[in-house]
């Protein structure tokens, strides 16, 4: 049996069907918590923000116009949901290193020749210093390929302030993959 | 150079992809739905303090009044009232053991603080409806 389309799926709750707002549910909920921890950076906050997300969804559904993907107005909210609570705490945001792109791309080879735990682990841990809006971006950018279009909706940005702050965050994160990794590189030959 | 840029975002693009996405918790859904069938049954209860802004006023100025008290009329104070818990038996006979004045004081002293605590505590919980 054909899934439901995310539109065929609202069409129906509209129609009084509660239920199966489950099937979205579980279709955005792990990608919507994975954005959101890597922005407010920790799980308890992030779960309760990500269920505020679906609830707020769910209560704004009949104003769902449709002229986006449902996904994009999903995260639009989980963004606004994480940004509220981000503003009662300071946020962080860290200079962005001096980068040669050619030595960064050359560093980043060397990825491929690291065990998937290992380079996994690395990777996590970059993510995990990057600045939550950053990360948040990243998430949406690379899992589920937002077009920077859409990516602007999401962050309620103008296309040039999105392609900038897209080039930054990738920036910030070659930059941390780069350092990781040196470092891992030095403990490596220390072992040794 | 726009190579070397559509490079960088390959290899960021493999490396983020690679990384699992985290999982949410496993009663995530259920919670959801269960507010949005049933947003009754989650009861939002607002919680007042035990002790209200007043009771603490009033506390303070006993504090202070009695501290106030203690220096205006030194310590030669007769607390002729204590004698009351100084005639409670205090020795167990068949094994020879006695405690202090002061331990039947402190326990007799106690004993009154966990009544009157018991006393707000009640009144509280019920207020709450618990």
């Amino acid at each position: 049996m054909k899934p439901f389309s995310d539109i065929q799926c609202i069409t129906s709750i509209l129609n009084g069907n509660k239920q199966l707002y489950s099937v979205l549910v579980n279709r955005y909920k792990d990608l919507v918590y994975t954005a959101v921890v890597r922005l407010v950076k920790n799980n308890e906050v992030a779960e309760e923000v990500a269920q505020d997300t679906f609830i707020k969804a769910y209560n704004a559904l009949n104003k769902f116009k449709g002229d986006a993907k449902f996904s994009t107005w999903l995260y639009r909210i989980a963004y606004n949901s994480s940004l509220d609570y981000l503003k009662k705490k300071k946020l962080n945001i860290e200079p962005i290193s001096k980068l040669n792109e050619m030595d960064v791309v050359s560093s980043l080879d060397v990825l491929n020749e690291i065990e998937k735990v290992e380079r996994n682990t690395i990777i996590k841990r970059c993510i995990e210093q990057l600045n939550g809006d950053d990360s948040f971006l990243l998430t949406l950018y690379y899992y589920e390929e937002l077009s920077i279009v859409e990516l602007a909706n999401v962050l309620d940005l103008t296309l040039s302030n999105t392609k900038q702050k897209l080039f930054r965050a990738r920036k910030k994160l070659a930059v941390l993959l780069k350092e990781n990794l040196e470092k891992e590189w030095i403990e490596v030959y220390e072992r040794n | 150079m726009k190579e070397t840029k559509n490079k960088l975002d390959t290899i960021l693009g493999k490396a983020m992809q690679d990384l699992p996405l985290e999982k949410s918790p496993a009663s995530f859904t259920q919670h959801v739905l269960g507010q949005i069938t049933n947003p009754e049954a989650v009861v939002v209860k607002e919680i007042e303090p035990l002790i209200s802004k007043r009771t603490w006023s009033i506390i303070g100025l006993v504090f202070l009044g009695a501290f106030i008290v203690s220096f205006q009329i030194g310590t030669d104070v007769e607390i002729a009232y204590l004698d009351v818990f100084a005639k409670i038996p205090n020795g167990i006979g068949s094994i020879d053991l006695s405690v202090p004045p002061i331990f039947t004081y402190s326990f007799a002293f106690l004993s009154i603080g966990t009544l009157f605590q018991l006393t707000i505590l009640k009144r509280f919980y019920s207020k709450i409806g618990y």
